[in-house]
């Protein structure tokens, strides 16, 4: 069975704002927290969780899909390997 | 509570019910997400797709995938979980859905136990 894929965020794009934020902005001490890319926009939101990100995209009266990043970790989930 | 078993391949597993239906899930200690969803699922549950993220498979390579935040019912309250859906039979629990909770897996007695401290 297929699974539904987006191709609407543009993840290459939103790695390149993301390294540009990064020596733009300290984030030393921010390691483990989640960071939200928009490509289009070029924003970028930083909370705990997903869940956090998503809401402060949204109460900023957004909803574009986000690249998401782990801050301080080169994946953002570490997988059972069932693929 | 939830109790499980350890299964006749030594994978602890829970019975969950999900879009009406009882499901096997699998705990996985090796997964940091919450959720990887069968997709027959995926229009089944309510939730929405956030974005992409980047993961890292046991086989060291890297896979981009949509994630989604659906309302999945865990230990009798509603998550507002983190979500992949993937051509696989079973559900993954991930350690990020057991952040509240204490996991007990006895394999020598077979049994699994999910509770909130």
């Amino acid at each position: 069975m297929s699974v539904t894929n987006h191709s609407d965020v543009d993840t290459i794009a939103a790695r390149k704002i993301w390294a540009e934020f990064q020596t733009q902005h300290d984030m030393s001490g921010r390691e483990g927290q989640t960071a939200g890319i928009d490509p289009v926009s070029q924003r970028v939101w930083i909370g705990d969780t997903v869940q956090q990100v998503v809401g402060l995209r949204d109460a900023e009266g957004c909803d574009a899909p986000l690249f998401f990043v782990r801050i301080g970790s080169p994946t953002y989930y570490r997988n059972g390997g069932r693929r | 509570m939830i109790d499980g078993t350890v299964s006749e391949e030594g994978v602890p597993v829970i019975a969950l019910e999900v879009g009406g239906e009882k499901w096997i899930a699998i705990i996985d200690t090796g997964f940091n997400g919450a959720l990887e969803l069968p997709a027959g699922l995926q229009g089944r549950l309510a939730g929405r797709f956030v974005g992409r993220v980047v993961s890292q498979l046991a086989s060291g390579h890297e896979i981009e995938e949509d994630l989604y935040l659906v309302e999945f019912l865990f230990d009798g309250e509603m998550q507002h979980a983190e979500a992949m859906f993937a051509p696989v039979e079973e559900i993954l629990i991930g350690t990020r859905l057991l952040k509240q909770h204490r996991l007990i897996v006895d394999f020598r007695q077979r049994t699994v136990t999910i509770e909130q401290p």
